[in-house]
């Protein structure tokens, strides 16, 4: 298989991907991926290896999910760059504001309160509708829940026992939440 | 998950997509669907029905036609700033627009002031004007938003002021044209006034309206 390197032919996998080819979508990835990853590791190479992949998956979802947006009629790496710039200033304001306003405690030595006596405003107290429903989301969905609410795992644990990148796991987690609170609130309102 | 593992995923689940239209092509359809609504809604807000009785003379024709042009031109910008890799050019047209409409209403402020010696700042409530920029514009807002959703919110706090702009820029015209005013310094106060406070309030907004995580749910 050739590498396609000029812009027009990547243009033209990526109209064949608008198509639904799914080949020509593989091929134009694996081909963009490392120069996102040069770029990216350029300019966030001293976050680490870890965060450069993950910020190579974030640009790679963006792209999947704005690919309506290329016009075949115009080259395709200026479209790229753009959105890969575009997360990197995301990604840059993102950790600034982390740094900012956080603080890595690796010990908390104190006493937390006991759960109030009517914890129905933010606790579901049927344990079992919540664990069918939990039961019934996607296999994904259901995994996220599984690892990062049940379990408790932090997002790089639950990553790694998963398989799934941290930006896979914070979109299925907060749509089964929103599933979750759909079907709860069905049955909620149904026994109402 | 590995990053070759992850293009595989996206490769073995992408779907067939239709590109989306050129920017002006986008405006021009939203142009009209708003046109259409503005144009009802003022023709149920004029007293008479005439809409051409409360305002004629080129002092009252400028501000309206630079009003439009406001509104095609920030449209356009809107249309453009969601696809990645459009010349930031397109920004320009909007600026320069609302140069030309806010300094027609100055430069009839002072004709009037001329011919008549007060540029008629009575005390007068324009609060109508306001209700009918605000409201009138919600709706070809709002399908703008729609439609800008379908693009990359690369800049959503200019997106969105743009997208108010032209809801609003044309909503100004609505108002100018359902009931008379009493001078351009006026319109140049309330309406100006009303268009550029929706603005920056949608521009506040703009990460809430439109933002890549809300687009990677929607994938």
């Amino acid at each position: 298989m050739a590498t396609p390197t000029h812009s027009d032919e990547l243009g033209k996998l990526m109209q064949a991907a608008q198509a639904g080819d799914a080949d020509a979508y593989l091929d134009l990835l694996r081909t963009i991926t490392p120069r996102i990853r040069q770029i990216i590791g350029r300019q966030r190479g001293f976050a680490g290896t870890e965060a450069v992949e993950d910020l190579v998956q974030d640009v790679l979802l963006s792209l999947h999910a704005v690919r309506a947006t290329y016009d075949p009629q115009r080259p395709f790496m200026p479209w790229l760059l753009a959105i890969l710039r575009n997360r990197l200033v995301d990604g840059a304001r993102r950790h600034g504001r982390t740094a900012t306003h956080e603080m890595r405690v690796e010990d908390l030595d104190v006493t937390f309160w006991k759960t109030g006596t009517n914890p129905n405003q933010e606790t579901y107290r049927d344990v079992e509708v919540l664990h069918h429903a939990i039961q019934s989301l996607p296999a994904g969905q259901r995994q996220a829940i599984e690892l990062l609410k049940l379990q408790e795992l932090s997002l790089k644990e639950a990553s790694a026992a998963s398989g799934q990148s941290v930006s896979a796991l914070k979109v299925a987690t907060h749509r089964a939440i929103a599933a979750l609170r759909r079907a709860l609130g069905a049955i909620g309102n149904h026994e109402d | 998950m590995k990053t070759d593992d992850f293009i595989e995923q996206l490769a073995r689940d992408v779907e067939a997509v239709t590109p989306i239209q050129r920017p002006w092509l986008r405006a021009a359809t939203w142009l009209l669907g708003a046109f259409v609504y503005i144009g009802a809604l003022t023709l149920m807000m004029t007293a008479s029905g005439d809409v051409t009785a409360n305002g004629t003379g080129w002092w009252f024709l400028l501000p309206q036609i630079a009003a439009i042009a406001v509104s095609a031109a920030a449209a356009a910008a809107a249309f453009a700033s969601v696809v990645p890799g459009a010349s930031p050019r397109v920004l320009l047209w909007p600026a320069a627009a609302v140069v030309v409409w806010l300094g027609s209403l100055l430069v009839g402020s002072f004709q009037e002031w001329e011919a008549i010696g007060t540029v008629g700042l009575a005390p007068q409530r324009e609060w109508l004007c306001v209700a009918m920029i605000a409201l009138g514009g919600a709706l070809p807002a709002l399908g703008m938003a729609l439609m800008l959703r379908h693009g990359a919110p690369l800049t959503p706090r200019v997106t969105t002021a743009l997208a108010v702009l032209a809801a609003a820029g044309l909503a100004n015209v609505g108002a100018c044209v359902s009931h008379p005013h009493p001078s351009s310094a006026v319109v140049l106060i309330w309406h100006g006034a009303t268009v550029l406070l929706l603005v920056a309030v949608s521009s506040w907004a703009g990460r809430s309206v439109l933002s890549w995580e809300r687009i990677h749910h929607l994938n």
